[in-house]
């Protein structure tokens, strides 16, 4: 949209998203030279352009020994890739379910979706489950049906003769998620050997992702993203309420059902790959809400942008910290993400966004 | 040309309950009718009903000669549009871009708002008094200043019915005079259809042409003001004795607040 643009309390959308997208291949490059083996960004960039078709052959690439070029093209970029499509895609679901909810401090995780996949990566750990189906392996599988199916059940018991209270939606997601939650403890209980992998899952891991798991959440982003932005416009009117968005003519219902299935995805995709990686579908729309306003057609490129950059920033954090092991990049999301969340919320002093 | 709403005997209502109990109701183009009645008795399901927010569980609607069944919730949007009960707003739209949602009804779901779009967002602007707000946020503007950007998307709309639910209810009496003034000055520029729910029993009389009294989800008297605000049916609408009187200059009803057992004042007694 436009008309006159209100002075000084917002950026212009093309500009945040151009700075967003720079920095976004700004971190991947960083990210690609950051290891066991370091290698600077200036390298990583040649060796990355040279290896573009066409453009390529003008680049001198000849002072790289081949094992610093092998790594630079096979080795680290599917991890990069996988963080980016995990951030966008959390980043898109949380700008979603807050749209969704006319609320600013809904995330995807709220209606079962990380509760949903923990109890279906337990399950699988429990049943001892190691085998790799389609090139995924079996916990990411359970945690993808686990995080949708909890989503499924929380919503057919919210639904009241056709429609989904929003009210009612959020305590069922609740009430639910605690129970999945403790079902997932007790299986714990009982099975306490092989935790390790379980365990730094469900903080939330990009270690040793592969292209495999980017090719699990690639569809999710690639179909999810352009059909987020179709229901942009709708997701502005149902912000002032489910009313006021029929009577622009919105089909409140049908569209409710569409995003929430929409977001379920995106984030279940994350969660598969990835592992319950917090605070990103919370913090990221927010921060992208105060920058370009809440107009869903600019808010949700940037947010995905946004998440991006937040998960890259993070993951680069959990490889570089010292300690005698990697940090989960889930940990380092949260311990990054809240305090950040709380010196928003101090600074304005006003409940709007 | 026919009416712009004609409602005849509906019922509605939520869970095993209706609240809407057989009403009957005419809006007729270039009229403004008052919705009165007390708290409970089916006014803003009214609205809900007369939108297709809530279903009809009998009885039948027709929206400009043609029945609401009929009606997709696009093509709906293009024929009535609805000032809701006032709710604080959360998010940071500007006026302009809130007005420009009113086209919601008009753009495809990728389509950008075109040049007309805006020129339509600036002319219901400048009719709802509203031109110098366009670039405030909306969460920045008084509750008279909101209910003004309201009315403003409502007729981004284009239609030519307006239902406005309780649109004075939290305004002071400047703006609630503001607000019947401007809706008074769109029923006779732009020929709506104006139905406006609302409580306050002198503004209705002194601005509607015909007042609809709703009991129990029935309309218990439907007229013009000096004939549905008298006595009698404000006893039967209301359970009180409520003083009518007539106003001097415009001839419009009165209602008196008088406190219970209230008697004549004395005259001082000389001594």
């Amino acid at each position: 949209m436009s008309g006159p643009e209100p002075a000084g309390r917002r950026f212009r959308a093309p500009v945040v998203a151009l700075g967003l997208a720079m920095l976004m291949l700004a971190l991947a490059v960083v990210s690609v030279g950051v290891g066991p083996v370091p290698i600077s960004p200036g390298k990583t960039l040649r060796v990355l352009v040279h290896a573009l078709p066409g453009v390529g052959a003008a680049i001198d690439v000849t002072d790289v020994p081949p094992e610093d070029a092998e790594i630079i093209l096979s080795i680290r970029p599917p991890r990069v890739v996988v963080a980016v499509l995990v951030g966008v895609a959390l980043a898109l679901a949380g700008t979603i379910m807050q749209g969704f909810f006319q609320n600013p401090m809904a995330d995807p995780y709220i209606i079962g979706v990380s509760s949903g996949a923990g109890f279906g990566a337990t399950l699988a750990v429990a049943l001892g489950l190691h085998q790799r189906v389609l090139g995924m392996s079996m916990l990411s599988a359970f945690a993808f049906a686990g995080s949708v199916g909890v989503t499924l059940l929380v919503y057919t018991l919210a639904r009241r003769g056709g429609r989904v209270p929003t009210g009612t939606l959020l305590l069922t997601g609740v009430a639910v998620g605690a129970m999945v939650s403790a079902v997932t403890s007790l299986m714990l209980l009982y099975r306490t050997n092989d935790l390790k992998p379980l365990v730094q899952w469900l903080m939330g891991s990009l270690a040793g992702r592969q292209w495999s798991h980017a090719l699990t959440i690639l569809p999710y982003v690639a179909i999810g993203a352009p059909l987020a932005l179709m229901y942009a416009r709708d997701l502005n009117a149902m912000l002032a309420g489910d009313e006021p968005a029929m009577h622009l003519g919105v089909d409140v219902g049908r569209t409710r059902l569409a995003l929430l299935v929409l977001a379920a995805a995106l984030a279940s995709a994350a969660v598969a790959v990835a592992g319950v990686i917090g605070f990103v579908g919370l913090v990221v729309p927010h921060i992208s809400r105060l920058l370009v306003g809440p107009d869903h057609r600019r808010l949700l490129p940037v947010a995905a942008l946004g998440g991006a950059v937040l998960l890259l920033i993070a993951d680069l954090l959990s490889r570089t910290m010292p300690g005698f092991q990697e940090v989960p990049v889930g940990i380092v999301t949260s311990v990054l993400g809240c305090p950040f969340f709380l010196l928003l919320l101090c600074q304005s002093r006003q409940t709007r966004f | 040309m026919g009416l712009a709403v004609e409602a005849r005997g509906i019922c509605a209502g939520y869970g095993d309950g209706d609240v809407l109990r057989g009403l009957d109701l005419d809006l007729r183009p270039g009229e403004l009718l008052g919705v009165l009645g007390p708290n409970g008795s089916g006014k803003s399901t009214l609205v809900r009903a007369l939108t297709d927010v809530i279903p009809l569980r009998q009885g039948h609607v027709a929206i400009a000669g043609r029945s609401l069944q009929d009606y997709s919730r696009r093509e709906l949007a293009r024929t009535v549009a609805v000032v809701p009960q006032w709710r604080d707003e959360l998010f940071h739209f500007t006026v302009f871009e809130t007005v420009l949602m009113g086209r919601t009804p008009y753009l495809g779901r990728l389509q950008r708002e075109g040049v007309r779009d805006r020129a339509v967002v600036e002319d219901c602007l400048r009719a709802a008094d509203a031109t110098h707000l366009a670039g405030r946020f909306v969460t920045d503007l008084s509750g008279g200043e909101q209910q003004r950007v309201q009315i403003a998307r409502a007729l981004a709309q284009d239609t030519d019915i307006l239902l406005l639910d309780e649109p004075t209810t939290h305004l002071d009496i400047n703006h609630q005079i503001d607000i019947f003034e401007l809706l008074m000055r769109l029923r006779d520029q732009r020929g709506l259809a104006v139905l406006c729910v609302l409580h306050d029993l002198n503004l209705a009389a002194e601005y509607c042409d015909r007042v609809v009294l709703v009991r129990e989800g029935r309309a218990v008297c439907t007229g013009g003001p000096r004939e549905a605000i008298a006595a009698p049916v404000l006893r039967e609408v209301y359970g009180l004795d409520l003083p009518v009187v007539t106003d001097e200059v415009t001839g419009r009803p009165r209602v008196l607040v008088r406190r219970r057992g209230a008697h004549p004042l004395r005259k001082a007694v000389p001594h």
